[in-house]
């Protein structure tokens, strides 16, 4: 396997950020918070590869920079480092502006690039879905037109077409299609979560960004909504970024988990390994605390 | 209002100095230069209260010279208030210049909410007055926000506007103030023409200065752009339907009617909305 | 059915022109004066000044008297008129703790330096209507006004010039400096640009400055009653008059020309959990002649856009400085009496053609 992204050295900084930051803070000064000048560390020095088709699942606290880090990648929030993608994922029509000349494997540092171009990457390869709904959808839209929505982005322009294309990803996400004319807001929160998961893979993106897409559900809900996941992912085969703060979440999801704690990851491997022979301390605890 | 006699002892040729004429004149260049893009400028107060043309005024008193003809047409018509106010004051400030009429004698026409019947010409220009310059005003109330959307081509939102109304009314509402794409880049507010007169925007000889003066903007059409409403596949771009009705004067069907209820009862009859027009074929047809 | 158009727009306009000017003269009574709107509707030339931009009480009175008493169609003449003027030179910028004060009070202290001047004001009165006013002969007036210039003599001992509390508490390090225009830089001007968000600090006072006396209290009024509260003190009012003084064309030589009344406010505001020494923050309002409810209304608001994470709509800098122009809203307001019968049409055609769709009970997607 090859990596589809690779994260270098992702730092972020909420404040004014000064010489005492960095040394101030992280899991051993057991904060994020400046105290010379009271900046938020969010993530420091954080980097990973992601494979084709890998599900990474990032655990951590609130506070531990997990979601900081989605929005970083998801290009709602800027940082210092660098995150690049493998070239030949690039949708053709950005090719010749993100490349890498020099480098042929890797594109562009993408965390430089403008923002039209970090909006049009966002609509040809990914897909993220929130743990509030009314975050990723429109709630006085329809449901069908949330997911239309982006394929107007992409230059649908015929109305039955972009119709039959949103209720195939109704009927696959277990939304009745004949709802789709619904907004969401009448709908309930597990059946908001799938049309939330239906509006991402308009795309068939390469990655797909989950941020604690359980939290909030009833655990027979949780299930179901985990387990429709897990399926969409086998039928298309994208890669997963799943952010969540309960451990089982993770461990149905993904092959591979970083801990994060303060804004530093502590602990990075393989999910089974984490889990059943964790060795930072923090993660041991976590384990532990786990219902 | 005798006072108005003086007006030219008073004040430069076409009321506005020199240097606003300039500035407003590199607003319109650079609104030539990006079709279809809202260029900011120094809009000035003007003896109307704004939202009378206040846009469209500075624009025709910045280009207009002594050897122009210019006409002023309001709902289509010549007489309305509004245009011959406006008509009043333009040749009051602006010694020697023309008035007219007749379409095809101007050379600029100011205008609000219609584009004249007969086709214009490369040497004319029409100067739209515009209430609301920002297409995407529906869907967005933010000026920042709708800057960025038209700066990275963000329109799904106002597309999305457009679906929605299909599904719930079977068509979408937006009767006048169609949005259009021009060029194939800018969504652009064709100011509150009705359907009827968008596609005259398109592929035009003639060139389209927009001007909105309380909201500080300039934007253009310059001729043979590409104008396009924005309309699905499926369900395309319509303009008004008029079942057949015609002009109770000229007895044309095929221009833009106005209905006029004339009883009680409901009764009604249609006649043209571009009066010059209407009174035109009357006389070559001898009514 | 004959039918004929309505024609001769001209002629109507100058119809309702001359039937407005009938309206106004068809009393008894003397045609006003410019001189008596000046002296005795001074707060209404005040306003006019203020909303229309321009700083002569002879052309707001002649404005006032023009527009039948109408504040906005009042300033709209001033704002059109100041176009035509050419603008010779741009003032140096004055403190106003050299003003020569007629009014001036503080509402976080019970005795500040320099005491509390009440001076001229309705603050203070019992709101009875003076019905005298319907009967009161010459004499009577006479009378009255004799007795007024009597008082007047304890009022000409004021002091020249008074401390500023602001400034005091400032130097206590008790209040924020809020971000100025580096001294040399010109300011924005919003006669000459459009705005753009977020606005540099002089555009938005500018914008507020000539904002509608109403729109401004409406807005700041909003804040006050908890929607963004910044839980304002008044930390000085003042009114009166400050020097004009220019540069000289050749030698730059500061010259005075003359002196202008205005009313300045500055509120006090909460500190906000800061990073660093926690601070009292300050808004700042000044407007043309005496026009309190403006100032302090402008004072409230220009701390209220400053506020990082805007909630309220007085917070939100777009919102408020799009919307409290006089000029313009009264103007859009008046456009809809405009003719729109062409756009009319139009809603109707659409109208028509939803109705026949839900007629036919059709699923409204299904596009024949």
């Amino acid at each position: 396997m090859e990596p589809l992204l690779r994260v270098e050295n992702l730092t972020v900084f909420f404040g004014k950020e000064c010489n005492h930051c960095l040394k101030t803070t992280g899991p051993k000064m057991e904060t994020n918070r400046c105290r010379a000048c009271g900046t938020i560390v969010a993530c420091q020095d954080v980097s990973f590869d992601l494979f084709e088709g890998e599900s990474l699942g990032i655990v951590g606290e609130s506070g531990s920079g997990k979601s900081t880090l989605i929005n970083v990648l998801h290009f709602k929030t800027p940082a210092k480092g660098s995150m690049f993608i493998r070239s030949e994922f690039l949708p053709s029509s950005l090719k010749a502006f993100l490349s890498n000349h020099r480098d042929g494997y890797w594109s562009k540092n993408l965390l430089s690039i403008s923002p039209y171009h970090k909006k049009r990457l966002r609509e040809a390869i990914m897909g993220i879905v929130y743990q509030q709904p009314s975050l990723g959808l429109r709630m006085e839209v329809s449901a069908g037109g949330n997911i239309i929505e982006r394929l107007l982005d992409a230059g649908w322009r015929h109305v039955g077409l972009m119709r039959t294309k949103a209720s195939e990803l109704l009927n696959k996400t277990e939304v009745p299609p004949e709802r789709m004319d619904e907004p969401p807001r009448v709908f309930s929160g597990g059946m908001q979560q799938r049309v939330q998961i239906a509006k991402a893979l308009v795309h068939t993106p390469l990655l797909l960004l989950l941020d604690e897409v359980t939290t909030g559900l009833d655990l027979s809900v949780q299930a179901r909504v985990l387990d429709l996941i897990r399926n969409l992912k086998n039928e298309f085969g994208f890669s997963m970024l799943v952010v969540s703060h309960d451990l089982n979440v993770v461990k149905i999801l993904c092959e591979r988990t970083i801990v994060m704690r303060y804004g530093r990851i502590v602990e990075a491997g393989l999910t089974d390994q984490v889990f059943a022979d964790p060795i930072h301390p923090y993660t041991q605890l976590l384990v532990a605390s786990r219902l | 209002m005798k006072r108005l006699d003086h007006i030219e002892m008073f004040y430069n040729f076409a009321f506005i100095n020199d240097e606003v004429k300039r500035e407003v004149r590199r607003a319109i260049f650079k609104a030539i230069a990006i079709p279809g893009y809202q260029v900011p400028f120094g809009s000035r107060e003007m003896p109307f209260a704004r939202g009378w043309g206040t846009g469209g005024i500075q624009i025709t008193l910045s280009i207009i010279t002594p050897t122009d003809v210019l006409k002023v047409i309001d709902q289509g018509s010549d007489e309305s208030v509004n245009a011959e106010n406006i008509k009043r004051f333009v040749a009051r400030v602006s010694p020697g210049i023309g008035i007219t009429t007749d379409t095809t004698q101007a050379t600029i026409i100011q205008t609000r909410h219609r584009i004249p019947e007969e086709p214009m010409r490369s040497d004319q220009i029409l100067v739209l007055q515009v209430p609301y310059p920002e297409a995407l005003r529906e869907v967005e109330p933010s000026e920042v926000e709708t800057r960025r959307m038209h700066a990275e081509g963000d329109y799904g939102r106002m597309w999305l506007y457009l679906y929605e109304d299909i599904v719930r009314f079977g068509e979408v509402r937006i009767s006048y103030r169609y949005p259009v794409r021009v060029n194939e880049h800018y969504i652009m507010d064709p100011s509150p023409i009705p359907r009827w007169d968008v596609p005259k925007l398109n592929m035009a000889e003639s060139l389209f200065l927009f001007g909105a003066g309380r909201e500080k903007r300039i934007y253009a059409v310059p001729p043979f752009t590409r104008v396009e409403p924005l309309t699905f596949e499926d369900h395309p771009f319509r303009i008004e339907n008029f079942n057949g009705a015609k002009c109770k004067l000229c007895g044309s069907f095929d221009t833009y009617l106005n209905e006029i209820i004339m009883t009680e009862a409901g009764e009604r009859i249609f006649l043209c909305s571009d009066t010059s027009y209407c009174k035109k074929r009357r006389k070559q047809l001898g009514v | 059915m004959g039918y004929v158009a309505v024609s001769g727009g001209l002629e109507a306009i100058e119809q309702s022109n001359i039937l407005f000017n009938i309206e106004r003269y068809k009393g008894k009574s003397r045609p006003l004066e410019v001189s008596q709107v000046k002296e005795q509707l001074y707060l209404l030339v005040d306003r006019v000044m203020g909303e229309g931009g321009l700083y002569s009480p002879e052309l707001a009175s002649i404005a006032i008297i023009q527009s039948g008493g109408d504040t906005f169609e009042a300033s709209l003449l001033l704002r059109a008129h100041r176009v035509t003027l050419s603008r010779l030179t741009t003032s140096l910028p004055i403190t106003t703790e050299r003003m020569r004060v007629i009014r001036r009070i503080s509402s976080a202290f019970q005795e500040i330096p320099g005491g509390q001047i009440l001076g001229p004001t309705t603050d203070y009165t019992i709101r009875l209507l003076q019905m005298e006013l319907l009967i009161s002969p010459e004499e009577e007036w006479t009378k009255y006004r004799a007795l007024l210039e009597d008082a007047n003599i304890r009022l000409k001992n004021i002091p020249r010039s008074f401390p500023k509390i602001v400034k005091i508490l400032k130097e206590e390090g008790l209040i924020e400096e809020p971000e100025n225009q580096a001294s040399g830089e010109p300011p924005f001007d919003i006669t000459k640009h459009s705005l753009t968000f977020p606005a540099p600090r002089s555009a938005i006072l500018q914008s507020l400055a000539r904002g509608e006396t109403g729109g401004l209290l409406l807005l700041a009024y909003s804040s006050m009653r908890g929607y963004g509260n910044i839980h304002p003190t008044l930390g000085e009012l003042r009114v009166g008059y400050v020097p004009l003084i220019i540069a000289h064309p050749h030698n730059g030589n500061p010259y005075t020309v003359g002196e202008i009344k205005v009313t300045e406010a500055e509120v006090i505001s909460r500190y906000e959990t800061a990073e660093g020494l926690p601070r009292f923050s300050m808004g700042y309002g000044a407007c043309f002649g005496q026009n309190e409810i403006k100032a302090i209304s402008m004072a409230i608001l220009e701390r209220c856009v400053r506020t990082k994470n805007p909630k309220a709509p007085a917070e939100d800098q777009e919102f408020v400085l799009s919307h409290i122009d006089g000029i313009e809203s009264m103007g859009f307001c008046n456009h809809w009496k405009l003719p729109h019968y062409v756009d009319f049409q139009s809603d109707l055609d659409r109208l028509r053609k939803a109705q026949n769709k839900w007629r036919a009970s059709k699923k409204p997607y299904e596009e024949a």
